[in-house]
């Protein structure tokens, strides 16, 4: 079974996730996710990746610790193997010659977009980073997006990160200060990619964000992960995770994101009554 | 006296604080670690005032209004000095979400990130929306905290039951620490460290299992923020209503604040206007009452037995089956036990189906034996006034206190916070067993000094134990103080006082059928001829019944319900029984009407509680009426009734004598201690007892 190589608390919350897995390593491209069970009896849950090493075989996710089954994984410790680690899954992100592109991130998503930012760089982008976060302690890897962005700006209701608004004010003022702006990237929480392609539909600058509703079997057979992009059904997990922002209908997807509330609370009130004293 | 408070004229009595006449008059101060259970701290100093002809600003918790005072709580400079210290609070505390523009919209589109496991936000938070600090800066109104925030290191603490804390919500108001200490006794929690690192913590940072912590979840009720938190309620939405309902699970009487969600409780509170707790609890009645309703041993259907086994049944096909086999004995062969757990009216029904229908022998309650009864019989015996009422501010001016055989933190935790009280004003308390040094000990009393003598059920019992309870009772009263009887259960004294308005039968040799409504020693198949079992925990008693009639508990209907101290409280129902389950004394009523008896036509609880009213002296029915509003206690007869002397000797109880139960934690049957893993961590610190 995969190993966990790495499992750390990066900032209150978000955990980063190792796992030897040679065989996925080896194939992995930005925007792609993996789908994880923490335990025999646990769920299917996805997990963008965050980075991968061929030559330690492993893959590397960065999650938010919000039920049950993150809950499961955020107490595994390097040694611990997981029965299901299958990927890479999803359609790579578009990377190409863009000229300016500006990626936006938060929460998770501030180590889901990092192997874009690194692709796009290579590919000969000027990247220029948007990260939100609540507070400054709540910023990771800020080092490694200042080693391959352009520019790293925040947004944030932190003092000490110089921010008080969120991500459409500083947004809108990039992409004029950017102009022109080939394309916006955004990924982290739904308000968050909700948010962002609010705030450039009117400027018509492409917004690709990554989706997240629930999924299941990530491989298109479930369906579990169906949402409604260009007016179609989609599958999130193989005709995306990545859709154009501009054209994503955001309030079935919130809907959707909420159906299984009161179960997945039931879940974490049994989960403690069984784990804690 | 008169003070001006922003130029309005007010009048103020007593000696209240500048806070209190404010907000008495509807003005609004902001104040953190103000708490009206606790004495005045003044270490958040956001309420500070200007109080004309003294020097700078005085902290409106702390400082006493006097006549003539002319007050200013909103100046300029005032409301500028406020916002600094806020600003300095908010720094240290996950702020984001106070001064996001967002939150109208996020409100709505994140909830589902409620269960993250750290609060970064209020979003993330569980005292969302019934968190103080969120109020205060509604209040004042801020765009922005002017400083870098800091986190208090560490993650959320989960490794006790019950209680999660989290240090980096914690403003350091200090409540959790004045609770534990002033009101409880307890002083577990405290401050730890110095300066910009101190926490709220526990001695040696240990488990506050490890720390003599009750668990009774005061520092969670007085928290301002979400730092002490019950898990249970961590990730719930808040609730839809809420009622007020006598918590039945031991002899308090404490009034609790039930929160209710699509029709269950969710999570029960103190009530800080409860006669009896004044805002106080017990793990029990805070952490315990919703999951011993929802307990999937409740009896949720009728149950008969066919060919061997129990099988549901509908309440008319019971009704009848229970009535036809009844009928089949005589006067004198079926015998009843009742609950002390019971409400009045339910235990009064009982009583009367009991003498007038089954014609039974005296029905076996748990007040057989009990502590009341003791000091009831004693006084009988001697023919004195000896009172059973009590209040528990008697408890607070005694200047020794002996307690003899009773864990008060455990059986009596309301009666153990006056102990407390008294003790902090300069008390001696004295705890011994229940055994012959007890008696040596009290004895030796120093007689300048009233004292106190609390006992519970183990000091009665055994052929000596009138004569150790008149030992008792000639010690107390030598010191010009008294002896209060403590039972455990929640109805005793109402049950003890509902038992004497009925004569006793003579006893049978014994019982063929056995109608049980409360507890009964083991029992063994074929031991009777019927067994019907009205309760709401299944056990391996109803296993063994012939028809089970479920029953709602106190929480789900009508009741009343006498505590210790002889008071009388009505407690209405928080939710709906579940399943076909209905009150005791309705399921009576409608055996008795199938067995053809007379005047069991009761449409109320009401109803029933005037016939009480009527049938036993003791509950006059301006006591009744009166339990509502202000306190009302059962009405005492003239003591010295030698009549009364060895009345109760050689009462017939069939076979279903009772003893006092040992488990403190027991409710109808279902043992909290045993059946809540978390109530075995705290109860299993401590030697048991006998």
């Amino acid at each position: 079974m995969p190993k966990i190589l790495t499992r750390e608390r990066l900032v209150p919350n978000l955990h980063l996730l190792e796992v030897h897995a040679p065989e996925v390593a080896g194939k992995c491209r930005p925007g792609q996710f993996v789908i994880v069970m923490p335990d025999e009896k646990g769920e299917r849950i996805p997990l963008s990746i965050a980075d991968w090493d061929v030559e330690r075989g492993s893959v590397t996710a960065v999650f938010l610790v919000v039920g049950t089954t993150t809950r499961k994984l955020a107490a595994l410790k390097a040694g611990d193997e997981i029965p299901v680690f299958v990927g890479p899954l999803g359609r790579p992100s578009e990377i190409a010659a863009f000229g300016t592109v500006v990626l936006v991130a938060g929460c998770f998503g501030i180590g889901a977009l990092w192997p874009a930012a690194r692709a796009l760089k290579a590919a000969g982008n000027r990247v220029v980073a948007l990260i939100d976060a609540k507070a400054d302690y709540l910023v990771y890897w800020k080092d490694r997006f200042r080693s391959v962005c352009d520019r790293v700006v925040f947004s944030s209701r932190d003092y000490a990160l110089g921010s008080k608004e969120f991500v459409p004010g500083p947004l809108e003022r990039l992409l004029e200060a950017e102009a022109p702006v080939a394309r916006v990237i955004a990924v982290g929480c739904t308000y968050l990619m909700y948010a962002s392609a609010q705030a450039t539909k009117p400027l018509g600058v492409k917004t690709v964000v990554s989706l997240n509703p629930i999924m299941v079997d990530g491989t298109g057979m479930c369906g579990a992960c169906r949402c409604t992009a260009e007016g179609k059904t989609k599958f999130a997990c193989v005709d995306g995770p990545d859709f154009d922002g501009h054209h994503v209908d955001w309030d079935e997807l919130f809907m959707r994101r909420k159906s299984y509330f009161d179960d997945e609370t039931r879940s974490l009130c049994r989960y403690e009554e069984t784990e804690l004293p | 006296m008169k003070l001006l408070i922003d130029g309005r004229a007010v009048t103020a009595e007593g000696t209240p604080t500048l806070l209190e006449v404010a907000r008495a008059n509807g003005i609004f101060v902001p104040a953190l670690c103000e708490h009206p259970a606790l004495e005045p701290y003044a270490a958040c100093r956001l309420c500070l005032v200007e109080v004309k002809g003294r020097k700078g600003f005085v902290p409106a918790c702390s400082t006493r209004a006097e006549d003539g005072q002319e007050v200013m709580t909103a100046t300029a400079e005032i409301q500028a000095l406020r916002k600094g210290i806020l600003e300095l609070i908010l720094a240290e505390h996950p702020h984001a979400c106070l001064i996001c523009a967002e939150k109208p919209s996020c409100d709505d589109l994140k909830s589902t990130i409620r269960k993250t496991g750290e609060v970064t936000g209020c979003v993330l938070c569980p005292a969302n929306g019934r968190c103080e600090l969120q109020r205060v800066v509604e209040a004042m109104g801020l765009g922005l905290v002017p400083f870098p925030s800091h986190r208090r290191p560490g993650e959320v603490r989960r490794d006790d039951p019950f209680i999660d804390r989290d240090n980096s919500l914690c403003i350091l108001c200090g409540r959790c620490v004045r609770v534990c200490q002033e009101i409880r006794g307890a002083s577990v929690l405290t401050f730890v460290s110095r300066g910009s690192e101190t926490v709220i913590g526990t001695a040696l940072d240990r488990r506050l299992l490890d720390s003599a912590c009750q668990f009774c979840g005061a520092c969670v009720d007085v928290c301002p923020t979400g730092s002490l938190m019950d898990r249970g309620g961590r990730y719930d939405r808040p609730a839809e209503a809420g009622t007020k309902a006598v918590c039945a699970l031991c002899g308090q009487g404490c009034r609790l604040n039930a929160g209710i969600r699509e029709g269950r409780i969710a999570g029960t509170s103190p009530d800080m206007d409860g006669p009896v707790n004044r805002g106080q609890a017990c793990v029990k009645g805070r952490f315990l009452v919703g999951p011993a309703l929802s307990h999937p041993r409740r009896l949720l259907k009728p149950l008969v037995r066919e060919n061997g086994s129990l099988r549901e049944a509908g309440w008319e096909e019971a009704l009848d089956l229970a009535a036809k086999r009844l009928a089949a004995f005589a006067a004198g062969e079926v015998a009843v036990s009742a609950s002390a757990q019971s409400s009045c009216e339910d235990l009064f029904v009982l009583q009367r189906f009991a003498a007038e229908v089954l014609r039974a022998p005296a029905v076996a309650g748990p007040w057989t034996g009990s502590a009341a009864a003791g000091l009831r019989d004693l006084g009988r015996t001697a023919g004195r006034a000896l009172p059973l009422n009590f209040r528990m501010t008697d408890i607070d001016h005694a200047r020794t206190i002996v307690v003899i055989g009773e864990d008060l933190p455990v059986t009596q935790p309301i009666v153990g916070l006056h102990v407390h009280r008294a003790a902090s004003m300069g008390a001696e308390v004295i705890k011994v067993d229940a055994g012959k040094r007890a008696l040596g000990l009290v004895s030796r009393l120093d007689r300048s000094k009233p004292a106190v003598i609390l006992f519970g059920p183990s000091l009665v019992g055994g052929a000596d134990g009138p004569a150790r309870l008149a030992a008792l009772e000639a010690a107390a009263a030598a010191t010009g103080g008294r002896i209060i009887a403590l039972d455990r259960e929640a109805n005793v004294r109402g049950g003890l006082a509902i038992a004497e308005a009925f004569p006793t039968l003579p006893a049978s040799t014994g019982a063929r059928a056995l109608y049980l409504a409360g507890p009964h020693p083991k029992l063994k198949p074929g031991e009777a001829e019927l067994v019907i079992v009205q309760g709401s925990y299944g056990d391996e008693i109803s296993a063994l019944a012939d028809i089970v009639f479920p029953e709602a508990t106190s929480f789900e209907a009508e009741g009343t319900f006498v505590n210790v101290e002889g008071r009388i409280q009505v407690s209405r129902p928080a939710v709906a029984p579940p399943g076909e389950a209905r009150p005791g004394w309705r399921i009576l009523q409608d055996l008795a009407g199938r067995l053809g008896a007379k005047g069991f036509g009761y449409g109320s609880e009401a109803d029933v509680r005037a016939a009480l009213a009527e049938a036993a002296p003791a509950f006059d029915a301006a006591a009744l009426a009166a339990s509502n509003e202000g306190p009302a206690f059962l009405a005492e007869g003239p003591a010295g009734a030698a009549a009364f002397a060895g009345r109760d000797a050689g009462r017939g109880r069939g076979r279903a004598r009772v003893a006092a139960p040992l488990d403190p934690d027991d409710y109808k049957g279902l043992s909290l201690v045993l059946e809540n893993k978390s109530l075995k961590l705290v109860r299993g610190r401590r030697c048991p007892r006998s």
